[in-house]
């Protein structure tokens, strides 16, 4: 056991996370549950921090977000302000029309003089306050956050560009300013001004120049106490900038190759060429969640110190339903509406499985990458004419995500490309047979070829469909995968995941 | 409270400002408490106060008020002092700029930092961002604290200002853009000030001012006496005054002719800076003006319903009636003084004209003109006196010499002092010609000289724009030294009728005006 502060760095956390944000979230949670200091630590300007992170079922005081930090709001309380108590207007000379939920306008003798957005999911409480001048031209938006305070200010250019942004500190004072030129040909920061910091003024180039001054200071407030880790590689760079930190890491979560069939020589994604080709010096260990991913990075990198961790904990739960306390046919795919995700597949194994169920049902639950990819996959369901057997929900918090493993029989994952399967370790945990597409990371101790589920090929899923169809009509086939998988559960369970981080912590930091 | 209403305290200051300090010094004298309230922003104001000695206490800046800075001491601040944000630095002076660069290691600007040439007190900085573009530009007050910011877009052009408060707070800030009716100019169309408690939307400057004449009226609210606010440049209160929302007594005063040709004041079109308050004439308390003929004139072509007075701008303080005076035979016979500025309304071209011609008859005749030459039309009025002066040949007789404060030596030597102006709102200076013992020689011009110099008692008026009569005037005077003496002696009794004593009476009658208008105002005014 080590009293070190882990530092678990990140761009953010989000209204809509992936896998890379729930694994850090979890391990936060199981850190603070274990007794080991650990913070989730954040880059990105973020007035829904308080909310995004209660979603995420953590902590305020063990999130460190850079803006908040600077602007001294770590531990403001959420306070309710309206739109219609708000100080900057004169309700007796101006007229609000509230008559849209989105937003309400202000009105003098006629004229708008603002209009205010409402934040999302509230009845009428400050969102943004985006001032007009006299010929309806935006010129400041003031940006309030989640918690109730005035966060930021913007100042708009002739044209309606952002000019300056002003972050405040609960008295008002402009605390940070990041001023907007153009460069290459559009209007960007060029210059970030953090004020009277300690009594000092710092310049610095761009954000993350600012990061790194944000991480040093953190580590510096700990006496060098630090364990730093790196959670995604749009952060690496900075933290592997960062000094005086007693270690520093980087994880993986995710496979780190464009395809999964010329492993493990194959092209890297361009978020990890830095990392891999440039910053792995400054990496004292990168961890990955599988012991295949350490072997094959292991061989291509043979100078770096690569080792294991879990991915994810899981909490047992007390009661998991019966087969018949769930709807029949019923399959659950857990994850982002993606391209790389292949919820395609899924489709396509559906349409096979209803050759033999014309009941059976699938339910997707995860955010869309865009609104166009959206489109294209409700297109996709109606040309397989499969639009009464599927159900897309939207992105669920912790809590709806554990009502739909409740709710279904069988967990589906049509992705071949996971580092290892946080949302299947989930499956395990709610008792479902799990159903995946071959996966070189994901280990037998998640899914074990007819115990819990199957491993699928490429379509057509070398003769699966009937042994899927089988889990789905015959209880006991059902009940013995369903068991296989709660026993494999106990693996991820937040003693061995103790374990092995103790290990991990006391041996190499 | 009495609030005098102007612009700003410039180091050149024209007939309103040294009006207004003489009232001023009046009213402190009488212990009448009063502020003078000034709208525009001016980051050496303090130093001209101190200049003119009126304390800061005295005086109410608009951006002041809402900076919180009406009383700042004054605090050394020199590039050295300042906080770069970088370090190491790299220093590099430019005297004949005044101002510093400051670079950082990679030679890329960081700032330029003006000073005041005197005392290396920062004036402004120029910040430039990564890619050398000048961001921002944080102008100094005197007394040594950032006041205000102007945005620069990356067409290096002004996208608005920023105001700040002593402790760098934003307090009032200004958003600019193009318009239809000005353009290619970026033009402030938004205000917006932010108090302590609220923020308020001001489409205009002028709507901003409106807010804080109606906040000083409210702060300094009495239920016993009024608030007396005299607007001594119209167009910076003229409507606001009619608006505020709580009463007081309001007191327009002119400071000039109220139609463009003064000589027609019947008749002529209005005078475009008091135009909007002549149609309005009806709704302030009182309407001042320095002399009885242009109260008569306001009176006789407007018929307003609210009162007129006439209060001399002028006031002759104690000092200056008790000097001893000085007999003509001591002075500089021939020796003609005029103090103005170089302009073309001041027509000084036409006195020029009349010392020529008198010059011909009495080889003593000379002119000394004081006072800035004023740049319009390039330097118009200053071009045509020397076309005259080179044309007769009076390069000997007539000298251009400059502003001067030297008013009481040179005045003690001169005999006569000259004008020949198209219009007057009163005219200080010859006042003071006048209380030195000057024998007046003008134009009958309104208003002001025709009043302060009355015809064979304190000088000659002679017909407007005949300017062989003022010759002949300035030669039958010296001709005599009886009739000399006898004027001379008449200037300085005349000027007896602008003692301190005369002209706080007048003031007194006002006030007391005022407060009639108090005690009949309903209840319900003790808010």
């Amino acid at each position: 056991m080590t009293a070190k502060v882990n530092l678990f760095v990140n761009e953010n956390l989000y209204a809509f996370n992936s896998g890379t944000e729930h694994a850090q979230a979890r391990r936060i949670r199981a850190f603070q549950q274990l007794g080991i200091p650990a913070y989730y630590v954040t880059r990105n300007y973020n007035r829904f921090l308080a909310r995004d992170a209660a979603n995420l079922n953590l902590d305020m005081q063990t999130v460190i977000n850079m803006y908040d930090y600077f602007q001294g709001t770590q531990t403001t309380r959420m306070r309710k302000q309206s739109l219609h108590d708000l100080a900057d207007f004169n309700w007796r000379t101006d007229h609000l029309d509230s008559s849209n939920p989105n937003f309400s306008l202000v009105q003098k003798a006629g004229r708008q003089v603002a209009r205010i957005t409402v934040l999302p999911a509230t009845v009428g409480l400050v969102n943004e306050v985006i001032y007009n001048d006299r010929a309806g031209n935006p010129t400041r938006r003031e940006n309030w956050d989640w918690r109730g305070f005035l966060s930021s200010v913007d100042r708009f250019t002739p044209d309606g560009q952002v000019q300056v942004t002003q972050y405040l500190n609960l008295a008002g004072d402009p605390v940070l300013e990041v001023n907007f030129m153009v460069k290459d040909g559009i209007s960007q920061p060029t210059i970030w001004e953090l004020k009277q910091y300690h009594g000092k003024n710092y310049r610095f180039a761009t954000e993350d120049d600012l990061f790194g001054f944000f991480l040093n200071e953190l580590i510096r407030q700990n006496d060098g106490q630090v364990n730093l880790w790196s959670e995604r590689r749009s952060v690496d760079r900075a933290v592997s900038q960062a000094q005086g930190m007693t270690g520093r890491y980087a994880i993986l979560h995710e496979m780190h190759t464009v395809t999964n069939t010329d492993l493990p020589a194959g092209t890297l994604y361009a978020g990890y060429q830095d990392l891999f080709e440039a910053l792995t010096p400054a990496f004292d260990t990168i961890f990955v969640p599988s012991q295949r991913q350490r072997a094959d990075l292991q061989s291509r990198y043979p100078k770096q110190n690569f080792k294991v961790v879990p991915d994810t904990v899981v909490t047992l739960p007390q009661h998991v339903p019966a087969r018949d306390q769930r709807i029949p046919g019923h399959l659950l795919v857990l994850g982002r509406l993606s391209a790389e995700k292949a919820p395609e597949l899924a489709l396509q194994l559906l349409a096979l499985i209803r050759n033999y169920l014309p009941d059976v049902t699938m339910e997707f639950m995860g955010y869309p990458s865009s609104p166009d990819y959206l489109a294209q996959f409700k297109a996709q369901v109606q040309t397989l004419g499969l639009g009464e057997q599927v159900f897309i929900s939207k992105y669920g918090d912790a809590k709806q995500v554990q009502t739909a493993l409740r709710r279904a029989q069988v967990l589906i994952n049509p992705s071949s490309h996971e580092a290892f399967g946080m949302q299947l370790v989930e499956g395990l945990a709610a008792g479902l047979p799990l159903i995946t597409m071959e996966n070189r990371y994901t280990p037998n101790a998640v899914v074990e070829d007819g115990i819990n589920g199957y491993r699928l090929q490429t379509l057509p899923f070398n003769g699966a469909v009937p042994k899927i169809v089988q889990i789905l009509e015959d209880a006991q086939v059902w009940q013995k995968m369903s068991q296989a998988s709660l026993k494999k559960a106990q693996a991820f369970d937040l003693a061995n995941f103790g374990t092995v981080w103790q290990e991990v912590l006391a041996d190499k930091v | 409270m009495l609030f005098h209403i102007n612009a700003t305290m410039p180091a050149h200051k024209s007939g309103i400002e040294h009006a207004e300090l003489k009232r001023i010094k009046l009213f402190a004298q009488k212990q009448v408490p009063q502020r003078l309230v000034l709208r525009e922003w001016d980051p050496k104001l303090h130093l001209q106060l101190q200049k003119e000695a009126l304390p800061d206490a005295l005086v109410l800046n608009m951006f002041d008020f809402y900076q919180r800075a009406t009383m700042v001491p004054w605090c050394k601040v020199t590039a050295r002092d300042l906080d770069f944000g970088e370090t190491p630095l790299i220093w590099q002076i430019e005297p004949e700029q005044q101002r510093w660069l400051i670079s950082n290691q990679a030679d890329e600007l960081i700032a330029r930092v003006h000073y005041y040439p005197d005392d290396q007190q920062v004036r402004l900085v120029e910040w430039f961002d990564t890619q050398q573009n000048l961001y921002k530009a944080e102008y100094y007050d005197w007394r040594g604290f950032p006041s205000m910011i102007q945005w620069y877009t990356a067409n290096n052009q002004v996208s608005g200002e920023t105001w700040l408060d002593v402790k760098g707070h934003p307090v009032i800030e200004n958003y600019r853009k193009y318009t239809m009716g000005n353009p290619g100019n970026l033009e402030p169309t938004h205000w917006q000030l932010q108090t302590e408690n609220q923020q308020f939307q001001f489409d205009t400057l002028d709507e901003l001012t409106a807010h804080f004449l109606n906040q000083i009226n409210h702060e300094f609210w009495s239920a016993k006496t009024p608030n007396i606010f005299i607007l001594d440049r119209a167009h910076l209160g003229d409507a606001a005054l009619l608006n505020l929302d709580w009463p007081a007594y309001t007191v327009l005063h002119l400071h000039n002719a109220q139609t463009s040709n003064a000589q027609e004041p019947l008749t002529a079109p209005l005078n475009q800076h008091y135009e909007y308050a002549l149609h309005n004439l009806d709704r302030y308390n009182a309407v001042v003006s320095a002399t009885p003929q242009q109260t008569r004139d306001l009176q006789t072509r407007f018929h307003p319903k609210s009162k007129l007075w006439t209060i001399p701008v002028g006031i002759v303080n104690q000092r200056l009636s008790e000097q001893p005076r000085i007999p003509v035979a001591q002075r500089q016979y021939g020796k003609i003084v005029a103090f103005a500025r170089i302009a073309p309304e001041k027509q000084l071209v036409d006195l020029v004209r009349a010392v020529g011609l008198a010059h011909q008859q009495n080889a003593a005749v000379s002119l000394d003109l004081y006072g800035y030459a004023d740049p319009t039309d390039q330097y118009r009025a200053r071009r045509e006196i020397e076309a005259v002066i080179q044309d007769q040949h009076l390069e000997q007789v007539v000298q251009l010499k400059g502003y001067t404060d030297q008013i009481d030596a040179i005045e003690h030597q001169a005999m006569l002092y000259g004008l020949t102006s198209r219009m007057e709102g009163f005219n200080l200076a010859l006042l003071e010609g006048i209380s030195h013992g000057l024998i007046g020689v003008t134009y009958d011009v309104n208003y002001g000289p025709n009043e302060i110099i009355q015809d064979d008692w304190n000088g000659r008026v002679v017909a407007y724009q005949d300017y062989e009569a003022l010759a002949q005037a300035i030669l039958d005077i010296l001709a005599d030294p009886q009739l000399a003496q006898r004027y001379s002696t008449g200037a300085y009794e005349s000027a007896q009728r602008y003692s301190e004593e005369q002209i706080y009476q007048d003031w007194e009658a006002l006030f007391q005006d005022a407060a009639a208008f108090w005690a009949e105002l309903p209840e319900g005014k003790d808010k």
